[in-house]
């Protein structure tokens, strides 16, 4: 028998235990300001398209001393390489010049270019090599961007020399793998080795000249062979430099160079000629789910069959709960950019109460939900934003949007969403590695490219993020729902995406865990800093002194120290990123770095 | 922290590390089982037992191939817990069984953590106390010992400890041999180069073994101790020996601080070598025979081999066959002292209950000595050079070549030969192999550095020309053989011209000596002085035999005699050729000996003069004072006259920087991920831990047509040493002090053709140093980001190239100077 006076203990224990468990989430649910979108604030009035630094100046206008700048050197049948060089100058505020030949270059006597940038296979050996031997005699690198044909090669010893090419072993040869040496880009060592029958993986290019290299050179990127044959040595290199003269020559053996994470190799060819190298990053990483369209019941019939459930249980019971594991192991901020319905002639209609409870758990995930513009049905744009408009009146209750997905830009850019969104001010699209990872798409809007897919990963793809990493210190991971709510192949069912998507999510951004976790308008925020800023940066002896102009609260850097390790730094606070290169946070416009002897104190 | 400091501090683990092993470890064993010696004796047998014990116990385990730290560790504590046992009377076995108990009872609870802890504390601070009180004791009893004892330390770490800091490379060109043959002893490959007394290699190895101690830094500082202990001994024998206190100190005051030694006869002192470790043994062994006499004495004859003095004889077979283990010009310079105490002690020895043990216990410690030896001979190792030559002597094959210079330089040649035909040579990842420094070969007897040598050999200290030059010819003057027969003269006549023959012949011999030990061993006297250090060091004979007249002096009376003979027979060896006798060892090497049995004779004698007096004249204690006396005064005229030595400061063959640059580099890298290029010592001092490359093998591999080659090192890490101010490296007389500079001039000769060391001395060196430099100018040029200067001082320079090891830099390069033509 419980006695009367124990039972009412009992009671009230239970009582106060169910409370203390209630309460919280009664809080939670009670004081969470779905509607508002906290990440509003951080725009900074005042940075848009017209203060951006676009290469092609010469001359800064506000720093008074002469800019270094790049030349390109190269033909109209080389656009997209010159593509990558002025996306690559303007990034890292350097100034541009083109030319079609290097015969027709005037090297200055004064103000040399800090590097020639050029696409070999136009090249006119005769002409060119004394020019480009005066050029590296006279500390200008060279950059070929991709090497002169063979038959050019064969015929000129001096310029196989020139290049650090010994011989030619073959003239293409199939390499088993990619072997990317540490040091070079930003998140060390890569062997892109697989059973040659995967070819889903494998996308990089296999065949190359195989070139034998000469003393002075250093290879970064080669190709694997079979190592009871070959010597590493004598293994094809495929990314290398010589020294000559008093500059450096690099040489691209692939088509690297031809996509945009060419800016990568360019930033880390020029770490690797100089003492040092500082250049302005972003700072930013992001995880886009776009097409999140679980609202409605779209495509219920092979949902049906497939999950046993309808799109908006699926998306909440299944989906939600994998993608809330993924950003807690990664650390990311989640962007759910929203579709209300994919289709838009089913007559079912989203509900917009989902999309409330969608706000508040994003908010509770310290997240942001923007809109997407897909579609599986013919309905217009303009459709589309009208039908949208009404449900987030319903649903988000004031929420401001200010993140965009789209699919087209061109699209996008000729409909009239700012009626419906006028706060918007990012538009996020599809990855595509021969286009700007960020611009402007007009005097205000912020285009920031999706880096690669969350669910791929392909050889091709990982260098691509190393080379964005490394020129910008930017991701952006997309998820495009719509494969899930519109499966066509097996891989597409969410029990297998989401492996992929935990696996490449959690592996290979691990390396980049110093870059800040965003989210979409916190990005825009860092993005419009870093077109917007200018900078200078000068070593005198031990010590580098970086001045940055149009700087507003922060700005980061990448710096590489060769030589030597950073000690002190004043205006600023310095992470280690391995492989020698340290990202920088000014929170000043002066910042002074003193550089340190990599050889360790020890006994004297 | 500085290199000095951390030499000091390395020292002082070094001296730790191994007086804890050979000496405070059999303390702590035998103690009760030796408590009644005196603190001298029992000084020397804890040494001498720890000594032997750890040289045998690695030589087994390396025949076994079965060498590591934890066989040796249990090689140590398994057979000291024993002994400990047996020693207090009770078994492992019940030590085992008590400590289970207490175990047992402090986990049932029957006996509390407190009372386990207060218990234990006890015990500890028990022995604390009681060890602290004994020193109290001790000092209070024997202060003006402990402050002498103290003051040679000190003047022990003055005179040879200063070279340590001033110099931290290898003094003599044979260390790097040495170390050689320790590092091979990692691999368990004892006897490397052939079969050869590895008892001084065997404590090396096991201080390294044990304690983690790079066999560079002990071949740089074990020394000291070696030294520090061959004067310590000195001192515990005449302790033991002599009546009066403090005659001893005299001797070492003498020894040590008396600027009127040849510098030959304490110069290898700097280096750590096996020979002056070998002659720690001689003294113990000599002083437990004379032990053995004065107790065998006591016990009447009584038979069995139970009897107390048998431990007198282990002690001595133990200290014998530690000098034949070691270096076996000691074991006969031993030898050569047992024949004097035979003498001194001719009235014993030949008895029945005295030569039969001895025989026997000299039998037993060759043979101590030799199984490991001949076990390895028998397993198919050829002996090593030097030891072939050591037997070649002994069976008379080959008396007349007994000049151990000749047989380094043969050795030397042999071994460059090895070199140039590859040797262990170049493997198949660029390292080069002993070549060089291996050239050394064979010192073993050491002998390395011909031009050190050279003050005193052809004339003394004041520019007399000796006779050493002339006493070699000596022998070999031999009458004409056409010369027609005299007429026969009457016999008087006739014995007076042999007797007056003989007399002419023994001044000459007498004079010959003088004059020899003034030019090889006493150079900074005036040589008048000599002869009365000569009769000093014979006169025991005479005190001797005053002594041995009376009954309770006669062991003393022997001792004496012994002594004096042992110089004598020491110096017959040194003029051994003047009296047709097969030269066993040559005047360098016995002149060291001499000098230090001198002082033992010397002292022996004071002692022996001073004792004369006590009892009728004076008392013993005033005998004591007077001896102290003597030491005061003898330390005010050295202080006062300015006659007193200074540290010695010999050049090592490689320089300061070099070792501070191979601290750093082995203190900051993986093992085996560097290589270091440099001219050949640190060769052996790497070999563990990184890999070597030699400048003119690096160099030759990229010289004229070679240049095309393709060249890499495979590490991640490549170390350029490079002198801008090249070292002497050995004889070098016209580059000596020169303080050339690496330059364009040395860069353009070309590279040296010749193998082994002189590739590296005189003007080779320099323009090896030079192409070395400008090669680096080059690369640098090339690769300015991979290469780094790691070290720099107006000497010296050290570069760091960084490279990958997966893609590893051709450094074949032309840098100007490999492709001129000539």
């Amino acid at each position: 028998m419980v006695s009367r006076r124990n039972f009412v203990t009992i009671t009230l224990m239970i009582l106060i235990i169910i409370f203390m468990f209630l309460f919280t989430g009664v809080v939670k649910q009670e004081l969470n300001e779905y509607n508002v979108n906290d990440y509003e604030e951080t725009y900074i009035m005042g940075m848009n398209a017209t203060n951006m630094y676009r290469a092609g100046k010469e001359y800064s206008d506000i720093l008074d001393t002469p800019r270094r700048y790049a030349v390109f050197v190269g033909t109209s049948l080389s656009p997209k390489i010159r593509e990558v060089v002025s996306y690559w100058c303007t990034y890292t505020k350097r100034g541009f010049l083109e030319c079609d030949s290097l015969a027709g270059y005037a090297i200055p006597e004064e103000n040399l270019p800090e590097v020639v940038i050029i696409d070999g296979r136009f090249m006119d050996v005769d002409t060119e090599l004394p020019i480009m031997r005066e050029l590296t005699d006279r500390g200008v690198h060279l950059i070929f961007a991709r090497m002169p044909h063979l038959a050019i090669m064969a015929e000129s010893p001096e310029l196989c020399e020139f290049l650090g090419i010994r011989g030619v072993q073959k003239r293409e040869v199939l390499v088993d793998g990619v072997h990317l040496f540490e040091g070079f880009l930003l998140g060390g060592e890569r062997i892109y080795a697989t059973d040659m029958n995967d070819t889903d993986e494998q996308n990089l290019e296999m065949v190359v000249p195989w070139y034998m290299l000469d003393s002075g050179t250093k290879t970064y990127i080669m190709g694997m062979m079979d190592e009871e044959k070959y010597e590493n040595e004598n293994m094809p290199a495929i990314l290398w430099r010589k020294s000559a003269g008093n500059a450096k020559v690099f040489c691209v053996n692939a088509n690297y160079m031809l996509n945009m994470y060419g800016v990568g190799f360019l930033s880390a060819m020029m770490a690797e000629a100089e003492s040092y190298e500082i250049y302005p990053v972003i700072n930013a990483q992001c995880f886009t789910v776009a097409e999140f369209s679980g609202f409605s019941e779209d495509n219920t019939e092979e949902l049906e069959e497939l999950y046993s459930s309808a799109q908006p249980a699926l998306y909440e019971g299944v989906i939600w709960p994998s993608l809330i594991s993924v950003t807690e192991k990664t650390g990311a901020r989640i962007n759910l950019l929203t579709a209300p319905q994919l289709d838009y002639y089913d007559d079912k209609e989203p509900d917009s109460e989902i999309l409330t409870r969608y706000l508040t758990l994003v908010k509770e995930e310290y997240g942001e939900v923007g809109v997407s513009m897909g579609r599986v049905s013919d309905i217009s744009l303009e459709g589309k934003l009208a039908r949208d408009y009404s449900f987030y009146v319903e649903g988000a209750d004031g929420y401001t949007f200010i993140s965009m997905y789209t699919e087209d830009l061109e699209e996008v850019m000729s409909a009239p969403w700012k009626r419906y969104y006028p706060h918007l001010r990012t538009i996020v699209t599809a990855p595509d590695d021969e286009e700007p990872i960020v611009d402007y798409l007009d005097r205000n809007i912020v285009m920031q490219r999706g880096t690669t897919y969350a669910r791929d990963h392909t050889f091709g793809g990982n260098l691509a993020i190393m080379g964005y990493e490394t020129a910008l210190g930017y991701s952006n991971a997309v998820l495009d729902m719509k494969e899930v709510s519109y499966p066509e192949t097996e891989e597409d069912y969410w029990q297998n995406l989401s492996r992929e998507i935990s696996r490449n999510l959690c592996t290979y951004w691990q390396d980049y865990e110093v870059f800040e976790q965003t989210t979409l308008t916190e990005s825009d925020a860092r993005v419009r800093k870093f077109l917007t800023l200018d900078y200078r940066a000068e070593r005198t002896g031990d010590t580098i002194f970086l001045h940055i102009n149009e700087f507003r609260d922060a700005a980061w850097f990448l710096l590489k120290i060769n030589n030597g390790v950073p000690g002190k730094v004043r205006g600023g606070a310095l992470q280690d990123m391995g492989g020698g290169y340290y990202l920088l946070e000014a929170a000043e416009t002066e910042v002074e770095i003193e550089v340190e002897s990599t050889v360790p104190e020890l006994y004297r | 922290m500085s290199m000095q400091t951390l030499t000091i501090l390395q020292f002082i683990g070094i001296l730790t590390a191994y007086l804890g092993m050979t000496v405070l470890l059999p303390a702590f064993v035998f103690y009760r089982k030796v408590s009644e010696e005196r603190f001298c004796v029992r000084f020397m047998i804890y040494f001498v037992i720890g000594n032997v014990y750890l040289m045998n116990l690695v030589m087994i385990l390396q025949l076994l191939h079965i060498s590591h730290w934890v066989t040796l560790f249990l090689g140590t504590v398994f057979p000291a817990v024993w002994t400990l046992a047996r020693v207090h009377n009770t078994t492992v076995k019940d030590g085992v069984i008590s400590a289970a108990k207490a175990v047992n009872s402090f986990l049932s609870g029957t006996m509390g953590g407190r009372l386990l802890l207060s218990k234990t504390l006890r015990f500890f601070g028990g022995l604390w106390k009681k060890g602290f009180l004994n020193l109290a004791r001790s000092i209070r009893h024997n202060f003006f010992d402990w402050v002498a004892v103290i003051g040679i330390i000190m003047l022990v770490f003055w005179q040879y400890g200063c070279n340590r800091i001033w110099n931290m490379g290898y003094c003599f060109s044979d260390m790097p041999v040495h170390t050689y043959w320790v590092n091979a002893m990692n691999r368990n490959e004892i006897y490397i180069a052939g079969v050869y007394p590895f008892g001084f290699h065997s404590i090396i190895y096991y201080l390294h073994e044990m304690f983690g101690i790079y066999t560079y830094v002990l071949f740089r500082l074990f020394g000291l101790a070696e030294v520090l202990l061959i004067h310590l001994v000195l001192l515990a024998f005449l302790k033991a020996c002599c009546k009066v206190k403090y005659t001893p100190y005299i001797a070492m005051v003498l020894y040590l601080a008396a600027d009127i030694w040849n510098d030959e006869t304490y110069n290898r002192y700097c280096g750590t070598l096996p020979q002056e470790f070998g002659m720690i043994f001689i003294l113990p062994a000599v002083y437990f025979l004379f032990a053995f006499f004065a107790d065998r004495k006591k016990e009447n004859g009584a038979k069995g081999r139970k009897v107390h003095s048998t431990r007198y004889l282990i002690y001595f077979g133990l200290s014998f066959s530690a000098t034949l283990a070691v270096h076996f010009y000691n074991t006969m310079i031993a030898g050569l002292f047992c024949m004097a105490v035979a003498v001194g002690f001719l009235g014993l020895l030949f008895r029945r209950e005295y030569f039969g043990r001895i025989l026997l216990t000299g039998i037993l410690s060759v043979l101590l000595a030799v199984l490991p030896m001949a076990a390895a001979f028998a397993m198919g190792k050829p002996p090593e050079g030097s030891l072939r030559w050591g037997l070649s002597i002994i069976s008379g094959a080959n008396a007349s070549s007994g000049d151990s210079d000749d047989r380094e330089q043969e050795d030397t040649e042999e071994d460059s030969r090895t070199d140039t035909s590859g040797g262990e040579g170049a493997d198949t990842t660029g390292q080069s192999e002993p070549d060089t420094s291996g050239g050394e070969g064979a010192d073993t007897a050491g002998q390395s550095e011909p031009d050190t040598s050279a003050q005193g050999e052809g004339e003394n200290s004041h520019g007399t020309p000796s006779l050493a030059g002339t006493e070699t010819q000596s022998p070999d003057i031999e009458p004409p053989a056409e010369i027609p027969k005299p007429p026969k003269q009457p016999l008087g006549v006739r014995l007076k011209t042999w007797i007056k023959g003989k007399w002419n012949k023994t001044t000459h011999f007498l004079e010959g000596l003088v004059f020899t030990m003034n030019a090889y061993v006493l150079s900074r006297i005036l040589v008048e002085a000599v002869p009365g250090i000569l009769i000093i060091s014979v006169c025991p004979i005479l005190l001797g035999l005053y002594y041995l007249g009376q009954r309770r002096t006669r062991h003393y009376g022997s001792m004496l005699i012994s002594v004096a003979f042992c110089m004598v027979f020491l110096y017959m060896m040194m003029m051994s050729s003047w009296l047709g006798l097969p030269s066993l060892m040559d005047q360098n090497r016995c002149r060291i000996y001499i000098a230090y049995m001198l002082m033992a004779s010397v002292a022996m004698a004071l002692d022996g003069m001073i004792s004369f007096f006590v009892g009728w004249i004076t008392t013993q204690t005033l005998a004591d004072a007077f001896s102290l006396g003597i030491v005061g005064f003898i330390s005010g005229v050295l202080i006062f006259s300015g006659a007193y030595r200074q540290p010695i400061n010999m050049k090592a063959f490689e320089s300061n920087e070099a070792i501070t640059c191979l601290t750093n580099i082995l203190k900051s890298n993986r093992r085996f991920h560097f290589t270091v290029v440099s001219a050949n010592d640190e060769l052996r001092m790497v070999e563990n831990d990184g890999y070597h490359y030699e400048i003119i093998h690096f160099l030759r591999s990229m010289e004229g047509e070679n240049q095309a080659e393709y060249m890499t090192i495979p590490t991640p890490k490549i170390y350029f040493f490079i002198e801008k101010i090249p070292v002497d490296y050995g004889v070098n007389q016209e580059y000596e002090g020169s303080g050339r500079r690496v330059s364009r001039e040395g860069a353009k000769k070309p590279l040296p053709n010749s193998g082994g060391l002189s590739v590296y001395q005189k003007e080779n060196r320099y323009t090896v140093m030079s192409r070395m430099y400008y090669w680096v100018q080059e690369f640098q040029a090339l690769y300015p980001n991979e290469m780094r200067i790691y070290y720099e001082t107006d000497n010296f320079i050290c570069y760091e190239v960084d490279q990958n090891p997966y893609r590893l830099f051709d450094l074949s390069i032309d840098y100007g100077y490999n492709s001129m033509e000539y």
